[in-house]
């Protein structure tokens, strides 16, 4: 599904039988950026409706085979139509008219004569509501996945840690037995029973990588802080980024705020690891009376926070979209030069 | 040569397994039984008495739902937990811990219990002979990954901490010796006779003054200052 206004500023469909009218729409939409198509009557509306997706419908009422309010329930029985905005163009005596397609679902109507600056106001009006109604619908499925996609790695990495962590560590073991008896005999087989000993064992530490990066068993078993200490400290391992950790939350944090905020810090995290040459990375988490708030500070090259979000900054945006889900509020600060600090603040 | 009386608590049947057909093969060591559940290992040990156990971390009961506790809850003993106990009853009996958690909180927890020895499951398996016959005749061994783990530790500590100590109220430096004895907050306040709450509000005001961020690190910090011994 495509959330960006189709076209560029908006793709828009035209509808009336006369062509005069249809012209005057069009150029006077056109002039402002936006992409026009038309259709003469009903009919031939809901056939281009259903092959390309609109942003919005100038939909004319009185028209020859197939009128304006057949299309408008037409497209409210549609799945894939029943979102797209609908500005019905009326003449100013049809007040009854317009009343019946606002019940019926219109968004909005336009008296004949068009006034430009009126018709480019209830675009717009329609544009933004489809807008925020298509980002609602982008957050509900964010959220949707994030969650499903936790708990599809949380399950994974028990299976893997409680599961297949131990057989591995015993196939060595027999693995390693076997070989000491064979080693014993002199016994030709000797040398390939021990190389498949090292090779479950290397095996085993692969996966106990890989559930690391699935989701730390610590966040379960131990809560926040000692994860985030953790995965402090293997980035520190792995990638030398220096670390400072300062905690004040007492009790562990509920499930649904440990894991949001763990998430936070790791892509956090990855961004300076990637972005920032960084020195250091400060955590600071701390507990309070009815919220609790995260700081990650670093001290690196930072960006300029006005400009706006491009893909490098999706991770900010689901770090926000993770805080907001809690109720809570996220903020950026960063200047080029003097480091980034990310703050969420989640209500308890 | 004295031979070496081992009891394996591990949830596993594949592990165990692994184990005793390894330890069979040694001449100085022999199984004597298995556990699969921390009250499988306490009784077990009760009964036979031996020089080492091997033991789990996590061993999940499945008939422990059927015998509920007191408060209603589920009365799982884990491997720690049960060494608490066996170290208090039995303490010439070595515990190994032999898990996969390598976490600094579960290390520290398992050795305040009373272990002397942590290895990791997928450790070189002679790292585990090892260490059986260590703690058999009662020396400590760690793992190698604990152990860099734990030295880490040490030596990432600022060396401003002796003087912070200077701080603690009387009461703090008694909480925090319960806290580096492993208890949980409601053990502590039933030990001190203290409310939950004030036993907190201790931990937090040790924490600040300490400047450390939790339980581990005040086990470190006691373990460090000579407050309790491992």
């Amino acid at each position: 599904m495509n959330y960006e206004m189709n076209g560029g500023k908006g793709r828009i469909l035209v509808v009336d039988d006369e062509e005069l009218n249809r012209i005057l729409l069009s150029t006077n939409l056109q002039e402002s950026g936006y992409t026009v198509e038309t259709a003469e009557d009903g009919q031939q509306a809901l056939e281009t409706l259903r092959t390309k997706q609109f942003d919005a419908v100038m939909l004319d009422l009185v028209m020859p085979r197939m009128d304006g309010y057949h299309v408008l329930a037409e497209m409210k029985q549609d799945d894939g139509l029943r979102r797209t905005p609908v500005i019905v163009i009326s003449s100013t005596d049809e007040m009854d008219s317009i009343v019946r397609c606002i019940e019926m679902g219109a968004t909005d109507y336009l008296t004949k004569p068009f006034d430009p600056a009126l018709l480019h106001a209830r675009i717009r009006g329609s544009l933004a509501s489809l807008h925020e109604e298509r980002m609602a619908i982008l957050r509900e499925q964010f959220a949707q996945v994030t969650a499903a996609q936790e708990e599809e790695r949380q399950r994974i990495a028990r299976e893997l840690h409680d599961g297949l962590v131990p057989v591995l560590a015993s196939l060595n073991i027999r693995l390693h037995t076997v070989g000491k008896r064979l080693d014993r005999e002199e016994h030709p087989l000797a040398g390939e029973i021990w190389e498949l000993a090292e090779q479950a064992q290397a095996s085993s530490r692969d996966i106990r990588r890989l559930i690391h990066d699935l989701r730390p068993v610590a966040l379960d078993e131990l809560g926040l802080v000692p994860a985030l200490r953790e995965h402090l400290a293997h980035c520190e391992r792995e990638h030398g980024l220096a670390f400072e950790l300062v905690v004040d939350v007492g009790e562990r944090l509920p499930a649904s705020v440990e894991t949001a905020l763990f998430r936070i810090v790791q892509e956090a995290v990855n961004n300076v690891l990637r972005h920032a040459q960084a020195q250091q990375v400060s955590v600071t988490l701390v507990r309070k009376a009815d919220h609790v708030e995260l700081r990650v500070a670093d001290d690196g090259q930072g960006f300029d926070a006005q400009l706006p979000l491009s893909g490098r900054h999706v991770g900010l945006w689901s770090m926000r979209e993770r805080v907001e889900q809690l109720g809570g509020q996220f903020e950026v600060r960063s200047v080029p030069g003097q480091g980034t600090t990310l703050t969420a603040v989640v209500p308890l | 040569m004295d031979v070496i009386n081992v009891l394996i608590a591990d949830d596993h049947t594949l592990f165990r397994t692994g184990i005793r057909k390894m330890l069979e093969e040694e001449v100085d060591m022999r199984v004597v039984g298995e556990a699969a559940t921390g009250r499988e290992a306490l009784d077990q040990a009760r009964t036979l008495v031996p020089d080492v156990i091997l033991m789990d971390i996590k061993m999940p009961d499945p008939s422990a739902s059927l015998r509920t506790g007191p408060s209603g809850t589920c009365q799982v003993v884990d491997g720690i937990e049960a060494t608490r106990i066996l170290h208090r009853e039995m303490p010439h009996v070595g515990i190994i811990f032999c898990t996969v958690f390598e976490d600094d909180e579960f290390v520290f927890a398992g050795l305040q219990a009373g272990g002397r020895g942590y290895i990791l499951k997928d450790d070189d398996p002679d790292t585990m002979l090892r260490a059986i016959r260590a703690v058999a005749h009662g020396e400590s061994l760690l793992g190698p990954t604990i152990a860099e783990r734990v030295m880490r530790q040490f030596s990432a500590a600022p060396a401003r901490q002796p003087a912070l100590m200077d701080d603690l109220t009387p009461r703090e430096m008694e909480v925090l010796k319960l806290i580096a004895a492993g208890m949980c907050n409601k053990e502590i306040a039933e030990a001190l006779v203290l409310s939950e709450k004030t036993v907190k509000n201790h931990i937090n005001n040790i924490f600040s003054k300490l400047q450390i961020n939790d339980r581990s690190q005040a086990m470190l910090y006691a373990i460090r200052q000579g407050l309790v011994k491992i």
